[in-house]
């Protein structure tokens, strides 16, 4: 019973100490890395001003959106024919079917 | 077998008429894109974006008369819970979805380089959107209400075309964003590429409507086939 009480507590101790321990190994590990490796430059704290002031003019092309506007109009409507032409199909296939079998049965 | 539910016989087979409207309206529409591009003049102000007009503006007055073909086929089902009227709200509902996705899709690629935005809320187009919403709802609760699905999405229907109303003055009451109507300030050219595009979309919009209608004829037809071969013992 005692002996368990120790594995707990031993367990316990470990599962709060890892996180301090992992903190201090970073620490220490970091200063041996950081010469090799590129400086990164230092990101702005939040949106970037354009130097000089002047917004780049933002253009959109009339052709890409008039062409995506009339592609979508042909696909919706022959999307939709095409559903509809397999659903019957499928439909027409069923009534074949189920008339044979009444036929048969009759 | 539920009454009416199979109330309407005729021939099941694909019908000659709806073949040569379809291909007229094929050919309709290679001469309103003609129209639409090399003969209407490229407007002033918004340039070649403004050629989205001549399929935009047709979509949006098919999505109110579909509208409108739901409101009547849901009021019909709801005075005589007749099969038929049944049909013709549930397809008139499912091609304002088509026709309404096209205006809300369309609506915005113009809006981005009309206003340089996408999307606004304007009064215009935040109605548009609940009008399409509300006929999705009636879709969605169709497939998914149990029971009593089929009266309230009737319900849904009616009240989708009372915001129809709302949606085509909106324009008039609340000045937005939203171009207001235009039909009567138009160049020659560009009304006639408008009103052949109408046309066109108005036959497009018959021979869907005659597809979907006889799509849910041939549903009828089957259920009623499973009904007859289930009672003849052929089913487990």
């Amino acid at each position: 019973m005692n002996t368990m009480h120790h594995a707990r507590a031993l367990v316990l101790s470990i599962f709060l100490a890892a996180p301090v321990l992992a903190e201090a190994q970073t620490s220490t590990t970091t200063p041996a890395v950081a010469p090799s490796a590129p400086a990164k430059p230092a990101l702005p704290p939040g949106f970037e001003p354009v130097p000089g002031g002047a917004a780049r003019a933002e253009s959109v092309d009339a052709n890409v959106l008039v062409v995506a506007a009339y592609a979508a109009f042909f696909l919706g409507m022959f999307g939709f024919v095409i559903h509809v032409a397999r659903r019957q199909a499928a439909l027409s296939k069923d009534i074949e079917e189920l008339s044979r079998k009444l036929e048969k049965r009759s | 077998m539920t009454p009416g539910a199979f109330d309407e016989k005729g021939p099941l087979g694909f019908p000659p008429v709806l073949a040569v409207l379809c291909a007229i309206t094929g050919l309709m529409f290679c001469y309103s894109l003609h129209l639409a591009f090399y003969v209407a003049p490229v407007e002033a102000q918004m340039g070649f974006v403004q050629k989205i007009f001549y399929f935009h503006v047709p979509s949006a007055w098919v999505l109110f008369l579909s509208v409108g073909v739901a409101a009547v086929g849901s009021v019909g089902f709801l005075s005589t819970r007749g099969a038929k009227w049944d049909r013709l709200g549930n397809a008139g509902t499912e091609l304002a979805i088509v026709f309404g996705a096209l205006v809300l899709f369309s609506g915005p690629l113009w809006g981005r380089k009309a206003w340089g935005a996408y999307w606004v809320w304007d009064v215009r187009l935040t109605s548009s959107l609940v009008l399409v919403l509300t006929m999705v709802a009636s879709k969605i609760v169709r497939g998914y209400a149990g029971g009593s699905a089929k009266q309230i999405a009737a319900g849904l229907a009616i009240f989708a075309v009372i915001n129809s109303v709302f949606v085509y003055y909106s324009v008039d009451i609340w000045r937005g964003t939203h171009p207001p109507k235009v039909m009567g300030d138009l160049d020659p050219l560009m009304k006639k590429a408008l009103w052949t595009s109408v046309f066109t979309f108005l036959l497009a919009y018959v021979c869907l409507l005659w597809m979907r209608l006889r799509l849910g004829r041939l549903e009828a037809a089957v259920d009623h086939l499973h009904m007859q071969a289930t009672e003849a013992g052929l089913h487990d």
